[in-house]
């Protein structure tokens, strides 16, 4: 496959089984393009027995926490499986992180990392930047046993202020600045979809992005140790084949 | 249009061809424009497009549907042989 990746896109089912309507995406929406991936991984009849009929940005209360600058509220898909098993996609656009400007410091939840503790049995983060490693991976968890969480970090030109054009360029680049590592839990071991070998600087993934632009160079400094960190820790419990909290 | 009461709940439009009355590709300025010489017939424009505007045609290249292309030009920048310009809407 390797060999004729760049025709890959050829291989894929042609049917379009989402069309975002006018009013409800954006020109460039990352969102958008990641859920017409999972309609293509999943096929049409799988999704009807989804739930998206309920809003397309629903609100989910468990995951708020008591100080409105802690909540997480994203897009959540949810797929019933066999024998009441359930797989949710959710499509972050950190749009209550960031974008929403609450005045204060705050990282956002590590959703995956929550789902992992939970003991959620396949866990995976995926961009609509590297389009085969979701439509797979939306795959894999639905064919697992037992329940499945997928977190979709998806750009959003409005929220985070960049030229639509980019999207999936700043998709690519979170992963490539190591900032949203792309990796799946399955079976207690964690495997790294994208072994970032020399990752690039923050910078480069700030530098497009006009909600970012209060951010001072020690700021960026002080990001990109954490960044640095928390990447090395990451890629540390993946060589142990232990389960993550990454 | 006013079809916005008629939908269901979230505007999820099951039925392909009820997106068509809302002529999103109005607003665009920029649209997309393939140089054939460059085109490999690769298809990631047809993959990246977040609108699913771009359609294979018959001789295997691809064109944008002028009903659903916003012009965002995610297409133009991702193409790897840098065969689509955004030419301005006339």
């Amino acid at each position: 496959m390797d060999r004729y990746a760049v025709f890959v896109p050829r291989l894929l089912p042609r049917e379009e089984c989402f069309l975002p309507d006018a009013p409800v995406s954006c020109k460039g929406c990352g969102e958008a393009l990641a859920v017409r991936l999972v309609y293509k991984a999943l096929g049409d009849g799988l999704i009807r027995k989804g739930s998206w009929k309920v809003p397309w940005k629903q609100s989910v209360p468990e995951l708020k926490g008591q100080d409105p600058g802690e909540r997480f509220s994203p897009s959540l898909l949810r797929l019933p499986k066999a024998d009441k098993q359930v797989l949710s996609i959710c499509f972050d656009n950190e749009a209550c992180t960031g974008a929403e400007g609450t005045g204060k410091e705050f990282w956002k939840k590590n959703m995956p990392a929550v789902a992992v503790a939970e003991g959620v049995a396949y866990v995976a983060t995926a961009s609509p930047g590297y389009p085969f490693d979701l439509i797979e991976k939306v795959k894999r968890a639905y064919a697992a046993p037992g329940d499945a969480y997928i977190h979709i970090l998806c750009p959003c030109p409005v929220g985070w202020a960049f030229d639509a054009s980019m999207a999936v360029t700043i998709g690519r680049l979170a992963i490539d600045t190591c900032i949203f590592p792309l990796y799946e839990v399955a079976q207690d071991t964690c495997l790294m979809s994208v072994s970032v070998a020399k990752p690039r600087p923050v910078k480069d993934y700030i530098k497009f992005q006009g909600r970012f632009k209060n951010l001072t160079d020690t700021d960026m400094e002080e990001l990109q140790k954490m960044v640095t960190i928390a990447y090395a820790r990451l890629s540390s419990s993946t060589q142990q084949g232990e389960k993550k909290h990454g | 249009m006013s079809m916005w009461d008629k939908n269901k709940v979230g505007c999820i439009l099951l039925d392909k061809k009820l997106a068509q009355p809302f002529n999103k590709g109005a607003k665009r300025t920029h649209k997309p424009a393939w140089d054939e010489l460059k085109c490999t017939k690769c298809g990631l424009c047809y993959l990246f497009c977040p609108d699913a505007a771009i359609k294979e045609k018959a001789d295997g290249f691809f064109t944008s549907d002028a009903d659903y292309c916003k012009g965002c030009g995610v297409c133009a920048r991702e193409c790897w042989f840098g065969a689509i310009t955004m030419v301005e809407e006339s």
